[in-house]
């Protein structure tokens, strides 16, 4: 009923575009209220003596209901936003700087290559547990995202530079453009998507690992530390609506690179005139 | 002046070009023309310093504008974005002017992708002539134009490169398109052939 009423209303591009996102909400509902429904089934047929477990959906909205506005669950909430966000910024920009020398220079890659790579393939609760006798624990967080987040980059930007467009290569030197247009534009710009792809998987990838060092480090003020607190104490809905913020937090992440990616592109097609 | 004197180049076992001489005199265009798989491209991109021959000798000015065979714009960009890409900020409205002559002005932000061929054509002419180099080569330039884009296109390369006496080398297997200019025309033999 809705869809043809904003039809009418809307010019046809501007009508089509509403359609595509009704069509996308309704699509991200459904699949959200299936999977809940799943959810309910299973904590149903669950039995009792293991319930506590595998608590309901409704309990586990309640709860999450419940801790949201406490100032203890936002102070958590904000500290570990923080650290995740520092850890993927400072992985991302490491990633990328790191991508440029290796797919630009031969010794770089010799070098460097084999050792992300190790980086890569390390178990993340090592490097934790590591990284734990050397580092304070409000910083190993913002340490192990980054490292994380870093090879992910790393082998996008590597990838890019090294499978940059030969033809376009030799346009840029018969053009003479300047280092960082051709690095940037030629390069790079070729690439982005698969950067962006990079990126958007280093999101989750960092608020995993970055969480799961809060749980093993436990830093004062984290939601790492109220889950290893509510599982200590038997409370699962709250280690569930924990999760649920972690991930809630995690998508806003995604989709704000996203939007950012968007914004990007149209202020560069403006930036024409 | 674009010269190129005794070059020989070969892939491998294959030669490409033997013993090949061509002579582009300032204000001067030349046509190059042959089969397919002569050495023509090659030629061309030895004239500008794309590909190192293993003999001969090359005179060619520093900045040199050219026309691909392929038409290598970075497909994630607009049309003026890349045309803009190895210009500085006061050529703008010379590449502006250009692509309103050659009909493309009104899809100039368009993504790369969405332009067919013989817009993609124009618009590698129009770079090439925006970036204002001191000889210009065009590989297959023409391909895909429509007869009345292709005199416009000849009349800008014509005002903006002849007419300030600087060499043009046309590489093409296209009779008609080699008579646009009324140049001189040379024909090109397969190096194994000889």
């Amino acid at each position: 009923m809705i869809l043809p009423l904003l039809a009418a209303k809307c010019p046809p591009m501007l009508s089509t575009m509403a359609n595509n996102s009704i069509k996308k909400v309704l699509k991200a509902v459904i699949s959200a209220a299936f999977w809940i429904l799943i959810w309910e089934a299973a904590s149903l047929l669950v039995p009792d003596d293991l319930k506590l477990f595998l608590p309901g959906p409704v309990l586990v909205f309640k709860t999450f209901f419940k801790i949201l506005p406490s100032s203890h669950f936002l102070k958590a909430v904000g500290a570990t936003l923080l650290r995740i966000f520092s850890g993927l910024l400072i992985g991302s920009l490491l990633g990328m700087v790191l991508g440029i020398f290796t797919g630009e220079s031969k010794i770089f890659d010799t070098l460097l290559s084999p050792a992300l790579k190790i980086i890569r393939a390390v178990p993340v609760v090592s490097f934790i547990i590591l990284a734990f006798l050397f580092i304070k624990v409000n910083r190993l967080p913002v340490f192990i995202s980054s490292l994380m987040v870093t090879p992910l980059v790393w082998q996008a930007v590597n990838d890019s530079v090294k499978n940059a467009d030969k033809n376009l290569i030799d346009m840029s030197r018969v053009f003479k453009l300047s280092k960082f247009k051709s690095l940037f534009y030629v390069k790079l710009y070729s690439g982005f998507d698969r950067i962006i792809t990079a990126l958007l998987s280093a999101v989750g990838l960092a608020w995993k690992s970055g969480v799961a060092a809060e749980v093993l480090c436990t830093p004062a003020v984290s939601i790492g530390k109220n889950i290893y607190k509510a599982k200590g104490n038997l409370n699962f809905d709250e280690v569930y609506a924990l999760t649920i913020t972690v991930v809630i937090l995690s998508l806003i992440f995604e989709y704000l690179i996203k939007a950012a990616w968007k914004k990007y592109g149209k202020a560069e097609e403006n930036k024409n005139d | 002046m674009i010269k190129l004197s005794s070059v020989s180049f070969s892939y491998g076992e294959k030669i490409i070009l033997n013993d090949f001489s061509l002579e582009v005199r300032d204000g001067e265009c030349v046509v190059l023309k042959g089969p397919s798989g002569c050495g023509k491209t090659t030629a061309a991109m030895i004239a500008c310093g794309l590909l190192k021959p293993s003999s001969g000798d090359i005179l060619s000015p520093e900045r040199i504008s050219v026309v691909f065979q392929e038409d290598r714009f970075v497909n994630n960009l607009s049309l003026l974005q890349n045309i803009r890409l190895p210009l500085s900020k006061k050529d703008y409205p010379i590449a502006d002017n250009l692509l309103k002559r050659v009909g493309l002005y009104e899809d100039r932000y368009k993504k790369i992708s969405e332009l067919s061929g013989g817009m993609k054509r124009r618009a590698a002419i129009v770079r090439a002539v925006a970036f204002n180099g001191d000889s210009l080569i065009l590989d297959e330039a023409f391909n895909g134009i429509d007869n009345d884009n292709k005199k416009i296109c000849a009349k800008i390369i014509k005002e903006y490169f002849l007419d300030k006496n600087k060499p043009v080398l046309f590489i093409t297997h296209n009779d008609e398109d080699g008579n646009l200019f009324g140049a001189k025309q040379i024909l090109m033999e397969k190096a194994n052939d000889e």
